[in-house]
């Protein structure tokens, strides 16, 4: 209805009781695929906060109880907008997304 | 338009007409089970007179339920004496694949989200792409097409656009982003944005807001409590 309304096809203004938070995915940085297979543990959850250098999620393998879980982290600071659902995840898959505030249009 | 444009689709309802119409695409399907069968892909547009045209598109990735619940609720409530212009519906783009659960198409594997602007004698993920973009796309002023996580993914609530070169292009643009009024609105560079609907679009000159409403097969369509949202 918002969208209607901003283009004039209904009538009025917008109904924004905030204004969108505005991020941005600048470098390939941003997505964090994963680089093997295995059973997947988000440690950074969907919404929080975090630091280049932090511990995004792990990746247990569960056939073999020896061997110590891989670790992802991220290379750049910034808010969790999307992360890997299933239990599995496959190398290659997008493990999750950090975006950085937006700084305008350049 | 030429017929050589369109062999195959066929639309019931004529998109300039005024008031309040349900109706659907034909798309071909020969198959074992059906011979002369074909797939109905509803829609629905309404207009009053003249003014802007705004386009609503859901389940361009068919495990992505929540655009046709908001957009099967928005074509019950809208009426046509609401409005001044028109809006056109399309709750389902990729309706095989929706209706198995699935992103892709299990009839030809099509990803309709990589599928435009489509062709008009190709798969049939490839021929609905192509019909949107020459026969509702261009018609826009507006695009709206509704994404979120799917079976894979989840993801805050958003709004999404890309981070446009022609800087009057992307400042309309970014209104229509923040006019969807969404917690969070993304500049989104992607890891291939070829032959999506937004780069249709785009490369129209239109103004394309893509807002992902939230979760992976879970129903959120109300912006969620979350920490570090926007005041």
């Amino acid at each position: 209805m918002n969208i209607l309304k901003h283009t004039g096809v209904v009538a009025g203004d917008p109904d924004i009781p905030n204004l969108s938070h505005l991020i941005h995915t600048p470098t390939g940085d941003a997505f964090i695929a994963s680089r093997t297979d295995g059973l997947f543990e988000i440690c950074a959850e969907l919404g929080s906060h975090v630091n280049a250098g932090d511990l995004i999620a792990r990746v247990h393998y569960l056939e073999d109880p020896d061997r110590a879980p891989t670790l992802m982290t991220t290379n750049i600071s910034g808010l969790v907008v999307c992360r890997h659902v299933p239990g599995l995840i496959t190398r290659g898959d997008c493990a999750a997304v950090i975006a950085e505030d937006w700084p305008g249009i350049k | 338009m030429t017929e050589l444009e369109f062999p195959k689709i066929t639309c019931d309802i004529d998109i300039d007409s005024d008031g309040k119409q349900h109706g659907s695409l034909t798309i071909p399907w020969s198959r074992d089970q059906s011979s002369w069968g074909s797939i109905p892909l509803p829609i629905t547009v309404i207009k009053n007179g003249d003014g802007p045209t705004v386009l609503f598109t859901g389940a361009n990735h068919g495990d992505e339920y929540e655009g046709p619940i908001t957009l099967t609720k928005s074509r019950a409530k809208l009426e046509a004496s609401d409005i001044h212009g028109r809006v056109i519906i399309v709750p389902v783009l990729n309706l095989t694949a929706f209706r198995a659960g699935k992103r892709t198409s299990p009839i030809d594997g099509g990803n309709m989200n990589r599928a435009f602007p489509g062709k008009a004698d190709g798969t049939i993920t490839e021929m609905i792409a192509h019909f949107v973009t020459t026969r509702f796309i261009v018609e826009a002023d507006i695009v709206v097409d509704i994404h979120t996580g799917g079976r894979s993914m989840n993801l805050l609530p958003m709004s999404i656009i890309h981070d446009l070169p022609n800087s009057d292009q992307m400042a309309k643009t970014l209104a229509t982003l923040k006019a969807f009024g969404a917690p969070y609105g993304m500049i989104l560079t992607e890891l291939d944005a070829r032959e999506m609907i937004d780069t249709v679009v785009e490369d129209m000159e239109r103004s394309l807001s893509q807002p992902s409403l939230a979760a992976a097969q879970h129903l959120v369509l109300r912006p969620l409590k979350l920490p570090n949202a926007a005041s």
